[in-house]
């Protein structure tokens, strides 16, 4: 590894590290301080990184497979989807009993997903047309999901704000310490894979001819990211933009769009901005908390909308 | 003796019209040489060769593609299918800032990273050297197709099918491809170009194969395809020339 490339590492995991420390100790309350930690901020750390991390990762891989560069899974569509699918199946008990995965958020990932890929013909991918059918796809989801939690839970409109704009504050230590270890687990198989990856980056139509079978990756890739997104939705609740911001960010700051940095940096960097994100929602507003996706949209919106005006110079490489 | 083998190799749409695209083309055709592809618009030369190529483009393809014993049909694992043979078309994109030591340098999806002298040679022989930092959609269209071509020959599949791959060179490029083309040849690659420039199938080919409307009109070395009748029978009425070059004493077009 070069000293150029040591030295990238060694930033982006002291800010993991800086973000970590805002996030356990910013406005502590001495008094009471192991308590706190334990019981509510430690899982709460553990929260935020494997949902960044994961959400990180999942966009990169959507973007990379669906050569779209603004694709992520909330702007896919598929976040909704998965909440969605965790609201009917935590109604309908198809919540697992292990550390709050819900079959419903996977199910309703993949289908979302499905669905999308299905709509779009391959050559319309890259295009916005895809990104327009995610929001619409979006919508749809939302709406439901309010219906949904309406009409099966009195107090459903509080649950749905909930969905909508992401919540880390509700997530034992179990279910954090698992999001970790689902992230770093499926990130390590991309990152095994990395290889196949770099073949998606001159597009799907040059995919088999560095001989990887474009079918089979996509099929893969999309049903663990399926299960990934599943996992943090119905954990915490969508949260947006985290996805579509850092692959942006990583891709800038290595200056390189190999999947060998980009998987783990992708990983780390995910990892400290939402850390970041949620010390800060949870500092701003206190004693009140903010929604941690509504502080991560309020920056996210607006990079996507800079990210889709310039887009045409990005990707033409003009610095 | 190697060879390229293709028995009724037979295309239509893979819709429900199953349009016939291309009637049953059967040839053979010594590995290590070039073969050059010609035949007006829509005359299917590039569903030939994506046939050829046994990649998926969504058509319907029957009939039996040997390449060196080795049988391509669509259900071949990518990863063995590439390192026999490799399609590679015109236009070329990359949604993300690539550049092209990147491109060059990640290798393919299957094996070890190509080494250092492989990659080397190539640039040197495509004097390519200057494009390295360049992020690729910098490049001008005809700089990325020559960016291509190295990212294929440093691959080294068996076959490299080159559809219309050379249509923004420029003159002196071309001819430095058409070397290099030769040179490969030598190592024992094979390639097959499908081109609208005439004058540059006559220099690099060995033979040449004349495609119009789906069917196969000819095929057999240069100068036996390159004459006034198969032209007038592909452009019918269009004043052609065949000449032949004093310098390479190849065949040459004027119109």
């Amino acid at each position: 590894m070069s000293r150029e490339l040591k030295k990238k590492y060694a930033l982006v995991i002291t800010a993991l590290i800086i973000s970590a420390l805002l996030s356990l100790f910013l406005r502590l309350d001495f008094s009471n301080a192991s308590l706190i930690l334990k019981e509510l901020r430690v899982p709460r750390l553990l929260t935020a990184f494997g949902v960044g991390s994961a959400l990180s990762i999942a966009g990169l891989m959507l973007q990379t497979t669906l050569a779209n560069p603004l694709a992520e899974p909330y702007t896919l569509g598929i976040a909704s989807g998965a909440a969605l699918g965790a609201a009917i199946g935590s109604s309908l008990g198809l919540k697992l009993p292990f550390m709050g995965l819900n079959f419903g958020a996977v199910l309703g990932a993949v289908m979302v997903l499905l669905i999308l890929l299905r709509l779009t013909a391959q050559g319309s991918r890259k295009s916005d047309s895809m990104i327009l059918l995610g929001i619409m796809v979006s919508l749809t989801c939302a709406s439901l999901l309010s219906i949904w939690m309406v009409l099966s839970d009195p107090v459903g409109v509080q649950s749905v704000t909930f969905w909508l704009l992401g919540d880390l504050s509700r997530v034992g230590l179990g279910a954090g310490a698992t999001l970790c270890f689902a992230s770093a687990l499926v990130t390590s198989w991309f990152w095994f894979q990395y290889r196949k990856y770099d073949a998606f980056l001159m597009g799907e139509g040059l995919v088999e001819s560095f001989g990887v079978s474009y079918q089979t990756t996509l099929r893969i890739t999309v049903v663990l990211i399926s299960l990934l997104v599943g996992l943090c939705v119905s954990a915490v609740g969508m949260i947006g933009f985290v996805g579509l911001i850092v692959p942006h960010l990583v891709r800038r700051f290595l200056g390189s769009s190999r999947h060998f940095h980009m998987i783990p940096m992708s990983f780390l960097g995910g990892a400290s901005i939402l850390i970041l994100s949620d010390a800060m929602a949870h500092a701003v507003g206190e004693p009140r908390e903010l929604p941690v996706g509504a502080v991560t949209a309020l920056v996210g919106a607006p990079a996507f909308i800079y990210l889709f005006i310039h887009r045409k110079r990005s990707e033409v490489g003009v610095e | 003796m190697s060879q390229l083998i293709v028995r009724k190799l037979e295309v239509s749409t893979g819709d429900e019209n199953l349009r016939r695209l291309l009637n049953p083309v059967s040839i053979d055709f010594s590995m290590g040489e070039v073969l050059g592809i010609y035949g007006p618009n829509g005359s299917g030369k590039s569903t030939f060769l994506r046939a050829l190529s046994g990649g998926n483009y969504g058509l319907k393809v029957s009939g039996e593609i040997w390449i060196d014993q080795f049988a391509i049909t669509q259900s071949v694992r990518a990863d063995a299918r590439a390192s026999v043979v490799v399609y590679l078309g015109s236009d070329f994109h990359s949604p993300f800032s690539l550049t092209v030591r990147d491109l060059l340098e990640m290798g393919n999806g299957f094996s070890a990273t190509p080494s250092h002298s492989r990659i080397s040679e190539v640039i040197e022989a495509l004097k390519i050297n200057e494009f390295m930092p360049r992020v690729l959609n910098t490049l001008s269209d005809g700089e990325r197709q020559l960016v291509m071509f190295a990212r294929c020959l440093i691959q080294f599949p068996k076959v490299l099918i080159l559809d219309e791959t050379f249509s923004k060179l420029d003159l002196d490029r071309l001819m430095l491809v058409g070397r290099v083309m030769r040179q490969w040849c030598e190592r024992g690659m094979t390639f097959l170009v499908a081109s609208h420039d005439l004058n540059f199938l006559s220099e690099v080919s060995d033979q040449m194969m004349l495609l119009k409307k789906g069917e196969l009109l000819a095929m057999a070395q240069v100068h036996e395809v390159m004459t006034p009748h198969f032209l007038g029978e592909l452009y019918p009425g269009v004043p052609l020339q065949v000449v032949r070059s004093p310098e390479s004493g190849k065949l040459k077009i004027l119109y």
